[in-house]
């Protein structure tokens, strides 16, 4: 357990010598789009005192300087496909919004869309050393938790402390300062595919640049569309991308569950392309001018010009209604709601208090989505844009950004997670008391 | 906000399908808008403030310094600049506007005149930024006679000294005539005549104007006798005496001259004895006043003795 967390200990680090140094740049690699701003930290980054959280929602200590975004290449299924070529997407995105901000950024904060996140709910439990809980208590508990079996080739990207229970009161966010004998803590932990972290953090590596921090896209995105009481009642948010639909679940302002689909808007386009006969480019200009889900008469006499530059006049003249294309839209945008509801199921989304499931992503620009949603998934479904951040330029606020404005959040307010405790000394101590023993054997 | 919105930038790789599909359309070469390696390398570096101070200060301080130190290790270049220097300062100092051409001094007799242009060593016309001012003053201030010296360059050409000379205090008579003595008892200048200088007192013999602090205080105890007093003739290097018209000696010891004097002239004033027919009155030895009188007065005395004049030598 110590391994990632002294990767995520060496992340947080390196986001503390990025706001030093007042600047960093968020690095959102999607399976078709690749966004990148830049924030500038002005220092004011901490919420008023007095636990109020300040003007903007605490979200006032940055300002967005710089932002840039191009088409991802050698992404597939939010992994890293193609090394080079994503590096040179990166470099694209980077430059631009460097250019823009006029200013250099050593620092990425990224997130992760794919590399198949499983999320693992563990609970822990420790008797109070003290009558009342303080720092070390909630770190030896955390350092309680049962730590599942995650496989081989697996890292951890989120572990957050979920709940608290104090005896017999349970649902404490800050059990700090209150009188028990012992404490349980229910974690949510996410773990993601190590090779996939390690291709993100080695491409951001060759563009000259550093990690300092990384999060999960479900999760980003759900901090930039759900609303606070969303976020505090139980809601889900389903963010379509191009190559994966990922989606999360909060509850009491925790992710509780992620999840992470490996189809997406790119699997639209290709069914248009395939049932079309067309390039991909011109199925996914198609989609976007005429795309939809629900077909009325009207489609039926509406004919798009299909196009092409084969030379033959038939071929190229050639003319579908836009029923047709619903009619190839439709079944795949059904096909990934059942495949999201099949999850939600899993989760237990369903005896949550609140069921409000949230849209989001490029794909939720689909007109009509969220009344096929409303089939599928419930009646509570709506469509989420992200929060409003200072200086975002006004073509980046669209839904197909709500992971990218989500990680300037996460980059500015991160929550709790499991490294950010100091862990008990006889923890850490085992292993190097068992050094300090196969010296002596060697030695003596 | 609003002003970012339009500066976002969207980097397209692919040119977008036409809308209107035209028949003949070229092939157009998708280009991938990815900066190079080292593109972005140096985009990120000039986007780095110490870089960017480098290249602003230190590439023109490089180069400056190059260009200077190239230029010094050169000997030929070196003097040919040497050269330009001296050709401009050549040319300033020959300009009409720096140059001397005549001489003024002021507050000097005929004489110190002369030996003033002669100190000054001007070959005129000259550039009086050639003239060292201060080194010609104190070349002035060597002059015996000089005190004190000023030197001006004014305007049109002329330089001007104006000098005092030191007041003499004393005649001295040497193997070469009558000499001006200056109180430090350095020869000032020479006097064609007694008359020139009647109210200087007249020394003699040798070493005498070194002695004009025990002539001073001689000089001052002279009160019945000053007006008869011709000069004073310093003996031997070690005695003062006095000379009085009517070829009178007064002889002073060596010790305690003034006391000597007082009772001479105490002699003097109660029995006359400088109205009397004598040659010199020898104070040497202080307790043996010896008076020597006169050809004329021996015979007389004689005469009154009742000896005969022959047979007396004096």
């Amino acid at each position: 357990m110590t391994a990632f967390c002294q990767f995520q200990r060496a992340l947080r680090t390196m986001r503390n010598a990025a706001l030093q140094r007042g600047v960093v740049a968020i690095l959102d690699i999607g399976t078709s789009k690749l966004a990148c701003l830049i924030l500038r930290f002005d220092g004011s980054q901490q919420t008023a005192a007095g636990g109020d959280v300040g003007s903007l929602a605490g979200h006032a200590g940055f300002k967005v300087i710089g932002a840039a975004t191009t088409r991802s290449r050698g992404v597939r299924f939010g992994e890293i496909n193609s090394m080079g070529e994503t590096e040179r997407a990166i470099r694209t995105a980077v430059q631009a919004a460097q250019k823009m901000a006029n200013v250099r950024v050593d620092h990425v904060v990224a997130c992760m869309s794919g590399a198949e996140p499983k999320s693992y709910g563990v609970a822990g439990q420790t008797e109070l050393m003290g009558h009342t809980v303080d720092q070390t208590d909630i770190g030896r508990v955390l350092a309680s938790c049962d730590v599942p079996d995650f496989g081989s080739n697996r890292a951890v990207l989120h572990a957050h402390p979920v709940n608290f229970a104090l005896d017999q009161k349970s649902g404490l966010t800050d059990p700090l300062g209150q009188t028990g004998t012992d404490l349980a803590t229910d974690l949510h932990m996410l773990s993601v595919n190590e090779d996939s972290l390690h291709d993100l953090s080695y491409a951001i590596k060759r563009c000259d640049m550093e990690l300092a921090g990384v999060a999960a896209a479900p999760y980003v995105s759900a901090l930039s569309t759900l609303v606070e009481d969303e976020q505090e009642l139980g809601a889900a948010c389903i963010d379509l991308g191009g190559g994966t639909t990922s989606l999360s679940v909060f509850l009491r302002k925790h992710m509780i569950y992620a999840d992470s689909i490996r189809m997406g808007g790119d699997h639209v386009t290709g069914d248009i392309s395939m049932g079309l006969r067309v390039p991909m480019a011109t199925a996914e200009r198609i989609k976007t001018f005429y795309g939809g889900v629900v077909a009325t008469g009207m489609d039926d006499r509406e004919m798009i010009e299909v196009g092409g530059d084969s030379g033959d006049w038939e071929h190229d003249r050639r003319q579908v209604s836009r029923s047709e294309l619903i009619g190839i839209i439709r079944p795949r945008v059904e096909e990934i709601l059942e495949a999201v509801r099949d999850r939600l199921d899993v989760s237990g989304f369903d005896q949550l208090q609140g069921s409000q499931i949230v849209l989001t992503g490029g794909g939720s620009q689909i007109p009509g989505i969220d009344g096929l949603a409303t089939r599928i998934l419930g009646r509570n479904v709506r469509l989420g844009r992200p929060i409003r951040v200072q200086g975002l330029p006004q073509a980046a606020t669209g839904p197909a950004f709500s992971s990218a404005v989500g990680l300037t959040l996460f980059a500015a307010h991160p929550q709790d997670e499991w490294w950010d405790f100091d862990l008990p000394e006889s923890h850490l101590g085992a292993r190097s008391l068992k050094r300090a023993l196969h010296w002596f054997k060697t030695n003596w | 906000m609003q002003s970012l919105a339009g500066q976002f930038r969207t980097v397209q790789p692919s040119r977008a399908p036409s809308a209107a599909p035209t028949l003949h359309a070229a092939p157009r070469v998708v280009a991938d808008p990815a900066p190079s390696r080292w593109g972005y390398k140096i985009h990120r570096w000039l986007l780095s403030p110490l870089f960017r101070a480098a290249l602003r200060i230190g590439l023109p301080a490089f180069v400056l310094a190059f260009l200077v130190l190239s230029f010094l290790s050169n000997d030929a270049a070196l003097g040919r600049f040497h050269a330009m220097i001296t050709d401009a300062q050549t040319a300033v100092a020959a300009r009409p506007e720096y140059q001397i051409t005549g001489i003024e001094i002021y507050g000097a007799s005929p004489a110190l005149q002369a030996e003033i242009v002669e100190t000054l060593d001007l070959s005129l016309p000259l550039s009086g930024l050639d003239v060292d001012l201060d080194q010609k003053r104190s070349a002035l201030l060597d002059i015996a006679s000089v005190e004190t010296a000023h030197l001006q360059l004014s305007a049109g050409g002329i330089i001007t000294a104006t000098v005092s000379e030191k007041p003499a205090v004393a005649l001295w008579r040497g193997p070469d005539g009558l000499v001006q003595i200056g109180a430090d008892g350095a020869a000032l200048r020479p006097v064609a005549y007694r008359a020139d200088a009647l109210d200087l007192p007249l020394l003699a013999g040798e070493g005498a104007a070194q002695q004009l602090d025990s002539l001073a205080l001689i000089a001052a105890e002279t009160g019945g006798i000053a007006d008869a007093i011709r000069g004073f003739v310093w003996v031997g290097d070690r005695r003062w005496d006095i000379v009085l018209s009517g070829d009178r000696t007064i002889s002073l010891p060596e010790r305690d001259p003034v006391t000597a004097l007082r009772r001479l002239l105490v002699l003097d004033q109660s029995r006359g004895l400088l109205d009397r027919d004598i040659s010199v009155v020898d104070f040497r030895n202080p307790h043996r006043p010896t008076i020597r009188l006169k050809a004329r007065a021996v015979a007389a005395l004689r005469a009154a003795r009742g000896h005969s004049i022959e047979g007396f030598s004096q």
